[in-house]
């Protein structure tokens, strides 16, 4: 069953109405995914949601201004629906953006659909700002695509053999892209290939409001782009940006086991890495709870374990909150939690990982942010 | 800590001509909005209509009156970018 909560002006729940949900809430049964059990991921924008199948469908709900719905229409739904302009690829990654997504097929292809008024498709779109129909995104040196992040209003994604492309906004500095006159590059629809003081094998790819970032085979972490709240791990006050790569150290135990990062997920402002061994470390904003851990100021650029939450196999971040999943089955919180989107019961900000209630005992399967809500897939309930 | 959930700066807010209402995103997934009316009697508030948070706009009032605004429009200009 599909579990939704948080905030739910547009119908992104996917529940048939537009009201909030502070505890989790069973979504309107979804035929393309009941019959053949085959949940894979689920997230969103802004006021938008997506679900996609183990069978490469994607069902979307929620707002469809732009086109993000990949419907070829701007009809907003309530209640998840197969995006129809999608059917004829099998979808393996989704990623949503603001109000425009990507969607990986298995074949390394990447498409996009929804607003282009930043360039965030990666492609001349036929409208000049709206795209509804899925196209291809195009440019890479070489063709296979193997992950993508969306940002607020830009884009990262990473090919078979390891480039690192951007595109959309780049206004702070996102793409990783300088101009003659040393200046950030301001936007462009054409993918830019991001170049890293050494050779890395780029293995995860991540993208915040204003920033962009990377992990490697080796485990290395490098951010460029907003440091405003310490995203990039400096000081904020020495600088506000970060044009190129910056690499940011995590006080792990370089030899030990386990110690390795596996994987790097970003907020709106701040970012979360795990370990091979399951812990999570977080830095960048933290004044509504986005670290889960003591933070002295309204940010830390100092990256610093999550104490307490262990044997993560798990994590996603929404624009100010976030979930993981541990080994043991439970969901955990934490974040900023008007309308809800904690799934605590209340709209207290939730400094540290808790609980979310209604999945214990659960047999969950994933979870997943949208910007200001949260989705996860339990075969069972108690 | 701030009142402000953040500060924006007007060139990151895109411009809706029909409403003449400026919109940016707000983490809860709804948008905060402020009408052009408004910026130009000095408000610098913009709010979401669906939650607490508030952004205050970073703008220039001398230049926002005489036009000289560079936004993204929702209608687009759809300039190619170099």
């Amino acid at each position: 069953m599909m579990w939704s909560w948080g905030a739910n002006n547009s119908g992104q729940l996917g529940l048939g109405n537009h009201d909030d949900q502070i505890v989790p809430s069973i979504c309107v049964p979804l035929p393309a995914l009941e019959e053949s059990d085959d949940f894979k991921q689920a997230g969103g924008g802004g006021g938008y949601s997506y679900i996609l199948t183990k069978s490469g469908k994607v069902l979307t709900c929620g707002n469809n201004d732009r086109g993000q719905l990949g419907h070829g229409d701007k009809h907003s739904l309530m209640v998840f629906s197969l995006s129809q302009r999608l059917t004829a690829f099998k979808m393996v990654q989704i990623a949503a953006g603001w109000d425009f997504m990507l969607g990986l097929t298995d074949g390394g292809q990447l498409l996009s659909w929804g607003s282009n008024s930043f360039g965030q498709l990666g492609r001349l779109a036929a409208e000049s700002s709206n795209e509804l129909v899925p196209g291809e995104v195009s440019g890479f040196k070489d063709s296979k695509i193997v992950a993508v992040a969306a940002g607020l209003r830009h884009a990262i994604s990473l090919t078979e053999s390891g480039q690192v492309y951007t595109w959309g906004n780049g206004r702070k500095g996102q793409l990783g892209c300088v101009e003659a006159d040393g200046n950030p590059l301001q936007k462009t629809q054409n993918p830019i290939l991001v170049q890293f003081p050494q050779r890395e094998i780029v293995v995860c790819v991540t993208a915040g409001m204003y920033h962009s970032g990377i992990s490697t085979d080796a485990g290395n972490i490098h951010v460029w782009g907003c440091n405003k709240y310490g995203q990039c791990s400096a000081d904020p006050k020495d600088s506000s940006v970060f044009l190129n790569p910056h690499v940011v150290f995590l006080p792990v135990k370089e030899q030990a086991e386990g110690s390795k990062i596996v994987a790097l997920t970003s907020g709106w402002t701040h970012l979360i890495a795990r370990t091979a061994s399951g812990d999570l470390y977080s830095w960048g904003r933290g004044d509504l709870g986005q670290l889960g851990r003591k933070c002295e100021q309204s940010y830390d650029y100092k990256p610093k374990q999550i104490v307490g939450l262990h044997h993560v196999k798990s994590q996603f971040c929404g624009s100010e909150h976030n979930l993981a999943l541990t080994d043991d089955n439970n969901v955990y919180s934490w974040g900023w939690n008007e309308h809800g989107i904690c799934g605590t019961g209340d709209e207290q900000n939730v400094m540290y990982p808790t609980k979310v209630p209604a999945f214990i005992a659960c047999s969950v399967v994933a979870i997943g942010c949208g910007t200001g809500h949260s989705f996860c897939y339990a075969k069972d309930t108690h | 800590m701030s009142v402000y959930h953040d500060e924006i700066e007007i060139e990151d807010m895109e411009f809706d001509e029909d409403t003449e209402i400026y919109y940016y995103p707000c983490p809860c997934g709804d948008r905060f909005e402020i009408s052009k009316e408004e910026l130009e009697s000095g408000e610098d508030v913009a709010k979401c209509p669906s939650c607490s948070l508030l952004i205050k706009v970073i703008y220039d009032l001398d230049t926002f009156m005489v036009g000289e605004k560079a936004v993204t429009s929702t209608k687009g200009h759809a300039v190619a970018v170099a």
